[in-house]
């Protein structure tokens, strides 16, 4: 089978797994015993008085199936994720389709940097492998695993401001008006603040498999060969090491991602995150919802990407 | 083989079997619908603890209500009206509201998830029925003997020429009789006489019954008990407490483990002070006693001070009168951070521990069945479990603590709220454990001491919550504690998010606070977090450190 027919087949097989994802998430939502007119109207004896108007209007008047029917058949049709609770008139893809590119790019450049320091790191521990560097690596990357990245964030916000003799509001905060840009030195801590568990992460991965290729035969064959040492670690170990990778790294790019949610909060950066973290404390379900689908979808699409991925680097995978 | 009469070979060729088409039809319905069946009975399970808590709650109100209305009594009465006149029993105003406002009926929960749990019991039963009768695999019948795949195959000995095929492992005996297989390296007959169960081993999946035969074989049976009786011997003598001792001299070796490991038991001796030193549990009583009482410099970590010289004071050891000072400060509130980091460690651990307990159970039950079991049913439980493990944990957290907020925002429980969403969230979390287990489980089925389980004749049941499950516990360990690290991260995550219970006290609530706090921003209290995230960041590096050198001295093979 030719590479473009099984990319077609595999694009189909997203299909079910999209749907499994949207049941899934659906009814877990709505399936919990909880009225959500309640939720949002609470107590107050107005909205109380309007509740089943307002059920109505959220279609929630109707059995979970047709619900789920009702909900499902647009945005599976035609993208459209229906209308938020909130914000009356405002369809859900305004609240968290502007926000998709910040969050890309700035996870898009701590994941580049994490790559780079990670190889590298990698590689000078396998290659000393059960040296002082070595064991100081990886008890930093546990370390690194270990801190929860918001306490992370608030650490580095906190020194840079008793540092700078400033309000950390006024250092990392977007004021009204302000550009994301202008906004840099929240980006630069946040970037810092991720780059300390993406590095963490790879560099364990990096090592493992650097260590697993240098036992094979071939090293050392290319070994016995005469080649230099630098031929051996990234003429013939690095590139079979990064194999596996591809696969591993494609895999928890959606959870890095979506744990943006509380880097974006810690820093106010506008990402996709923090526009379901308001939607959720508003109770915007709708919106909650298509977050989910969304990154639920990313995943499953980056699945496919990996295995297309391991193929095309992989010169024995035949599909 | 001296008794085998000869005569009494049977070629099997009427039987009763089903056409593969409508069986392979039943099979994959079937599996499908138990599956779904078994989602659920957990979420009916859900409903039920939903219930006990709304019932509580209940029962909560209630109360305040009556205290409402005697108090309401006794001022009318003071003001010198008639007992008899008076008349305010106002149903609005003493009638028991729950978490949202007197909409939420604890006995319609109640009702749902009994009626859940039930329905999905009988369609699980209706279902075992009728794959019994219709989901048999392909069995195909020919004069060169029975081709059975993956299957357990018997034949009543009352009428030698019906065979009956069920799904079970094994298939009771009338009499005693010997199968003669054609003999390989991987394929053997064994029967249990005293058990009334025959059984057929295979490696392969499919193999061919040369012939069978009749036999008494009394003496085959000792022989096979003997064999079995040896393994489960072996079994006991080899197993965990040679073990342990082993797994420590290698954890032992990791001196970065033994730091781990440090941690966490200091860690747990807090926890455990922490529960021993209050004298009002739950903490959440205001105790005026309790603050003159404390030593260590603890106070009631619910008290906040109103005197302004206690809001958000530094952290010093002493006060300027001399009484004990607030070592690691106080919060917005005048709280002494100290009190609550102390006794928040009790929770953030037990929640930690709850929430990593229930999603490893469901993946190591979902595992091991699904690794034994195998075939369809294992084909469609780890498709599922691969594309509930790259899905994004987070967001879905997000969304069920959205959820359940509302619900547990008047609730005076400590910890419900938690309990309630890992346990929601471990319909997806379940998938990683599974999958390590399954592969445990592959492995060990084809050792020999389950195949002796087997022919004496235990059941499935037996087998897996005796065996498969102790065996496999090593890994569910390195999980465990690797998952708890997870947890408390993840509940820490959720509170500092605003997704937290304000009924418990969790260290990610204290963060959230302090954040929102102007003083903080302004970079002066500058206490609050630094050292509530330390006891967060160390509490999570020992966990992490003592999983990892766990990993490395229980299982080699699991190393990354």
């Amino acid at each position: 089978m030719s590479l473009g027919m099984y990319f077609i087949r595999r694009i189909f097989s997203l299909i079910p797994f999209t749907i499994g994802i949207s049941v899934l998430i659906f009814f877990m939502f709505a399936l919990t015993p909880i009225d959500p007119v309640n939720s949002v109207a609470g107590l107050d004896p107005g909205l109380q008085k309007n509740r089943d108007r307002i059920a109505a209007s959220w279609g929630l008047d109707k059995p979970i199936p047709v619900r789920y029917w009702n909900w499902a058949y647009p945005m599976f049709t035609r993208l459209d994720f229906g209308e938020s609770w909130t914000s009356k008139g405002v369809p859900v893809t305004d609240k968290f389709v502007p926000y998709v590119g910040n969050t890309a790019w700035l996870f898009g450049i701590n994941f580049i940097l994490s790559l780079i320091f990670a190889t590298v790191l990698g590689i000078v521990a396998s290659t000393n492998h059960n040296s002082v560097f070595d064991q100081i690596t990886l008890f930093m990357t546990l370390v690194g695993f270990s801190v929860p990245n918001f306490v992370l964030g608030l650490v580095i916000q906190q020194s840079v401001a008793s540092w700078s003799n400033q309000k950390i509001s006024a250092i990392f905060y977007t004021a009204g008006g302000k550009s994301l840009w202008e906004n840099w030195p929240a980006i630069i801590a946040a970037e810092l603040t991720m780059l300390v568990g993406g590095v963490a992460f790879t560099t364990r991965l990096v090592r493992s498999q650097m260590l697993n290729v240098l036992r094979q035969n071939y090293i050392r064959t290319a070994r016995a060969k005469g080649l230099t040492e630098r031929t051996v670690i990234y003429g013939h170990a690095l590139r079979n090491a990064l194999l596996p990778f591809v696969t591993v790294i494609a895999l928890s790019l959606p959870g890095i991602l979506s744990g943006s949610a509380i880097i974006e909060q810690v820093f106010n950066f506008p990402g996709v995150g923090r526009s379901l973290i308001r939607a959720a404390l508003a109770f915007d379900m709708p919106t909650v919802l298509a977050v989910n689908m969304f990154f639920g979808t990313l995943s499953i699409f980056m699945l496919i990407i990996a295995d297309i991925a391991y193929g095309v680097v992989d010169p024995r995978i035949k599909f | 083989m001296s008794t085998v009469q000869e005569n009494e070979y049977v070629t099997p060729t009427e039987g009763k079997y089903s056409s593969s088409i409508i069986s392979k039809v039943v099979t994959v319905f079937s599996s499908a619908l138990i599956l779904i069946s078994i989602v659920v009975i957990l979420v009916g399970l859900l409903y039920l603890l939903i219930s006990i808590i709304q019932y509580q709650d209940f029962n909560n109100q209630i109360s305040i209500a009556k205290a409402q209305y005697d108090a309401d009594f006794r001022a009318y009465v003071n003001k010198g009206n008639d007992p008899s006149t008076f008349d305010a029993w106002n149903p609005d105003r003493y009638k028991p509201k729950d978490a949202v406002g007197g909409y939420l009926n604890p006995t319609q929960t109640l009702r749902t998830g009994i009626f859940l749990i039930l329905g999905a019991v009988i369609v699980i039963w209706a279902i075992n029925k009728i794959y019994n009768i219709y989901g048999q695999k392909s069995i195909s019948l020919s004069n060169e003997g029975v081709k059975i795949n993956s299957f357990k195959l018997a034949y009543s000995a009352t009428s030698p020429v019906k065979l009956t095929f069920l799904p079970e492992r094994f298939i009771p005996w009338e009499s005693i009789l010997d199968i003669v297989v054609k003999k390989s390296d991987s394929v053997f007959a064994l029967l249990n006489r005293s058990l009334n169960k025959a059984v057929i081993y295979t490696m392969d999946s499919s193999y061919t019954i040369e012939s069978l035969s009749f036999q008494n074989s009394s003496a085959l049976m000792d022989k096979l008990r003997a064999y079995g009786d040896s393994l489960d011997e072996r079994v006991i003598d080899f197993g965990y407490g040679a073990q342990l001792a082993v797994v420590w001299r290698r954890m032992k070796r990791s001196k970065v483990g033994m730091l781990g490991i440090f941690i966490v038991i200091i860690f747990t001796v807090i926890a455990i002070l922490a529960a021993v030193f209050t004298t009002i549990w739950p903490p959440n009583e205001i105790s005026h006693r309790f603050v003159e009482w404390t030593p260590f410099y603890l106070r009631n970590p619910n008290y906040g001070s109103f005197n302004s010289a206690d809001i958000k004071a530094a952290p010093a050891l002493t006060q300027a009168d001399g009484s004990p000072g607030y070592l690691f400060g106080t919060d917005h509130l005048g709280r002494d951070m100290f009190s609550r980091i102390f006794y928040g460690s009790f929770y953030s651990i037990l929640i930690g521990l709850i929430a990593t307990i229930i999603s490893v159970v469901l993946g190591g039950f979902i595992g091991a069945a699904s690794g034994y079991m195998g075939g369809l049913v294992d084909n469609i439980t780890m498709r599922i479990a691969d594309v509930l493990m790259v899905l994004p944990g987070l967001p879905i957290l997000i969304m069920i603590g959205a959820t359940f907020t509302p619900v547990f925002k008047t609730l005076n429980i400590e910890g419900a709220y938690y309990i309630v969403v890992f346990s929601v969230f471990s319909l997806i979390s379940w998938s990683g454990t599974a999958r390590y287990v399954r592969a445990e489980v592959l492995a060990l089925k084809e050792s020999e001491y389950i195949q002796a389980e087997n022919v004496l004749g235990a059941s499935n049941y037996r087998i897996i919550v005796k065996h498969i499950i102790p065996n496999t516990l090593s890994t569910m360990i390195i999980i465990f504690t690797l998952g708890v690290a997870g947890s408390i991260q993840a509940v820490a995550s959720l509170a500092f998010l605003g997704f937290g219970s304000q009924s418990t006290l969790v260290w990610g609530d204290d963060l959230a606070s302090a954040i929102r706090d102007s003083d903080f921003l302004s970079g002066k209290v500058w206490w609050v977090v630094t050292f509530v995230s330390l006891a967060l960041f160390l509490l999570t590096l020992g966990f992490n450190l003592m999983g990892d050198a766990l990993r490395d001295a229980l299982d080699p093979r699991l190393k990354e």
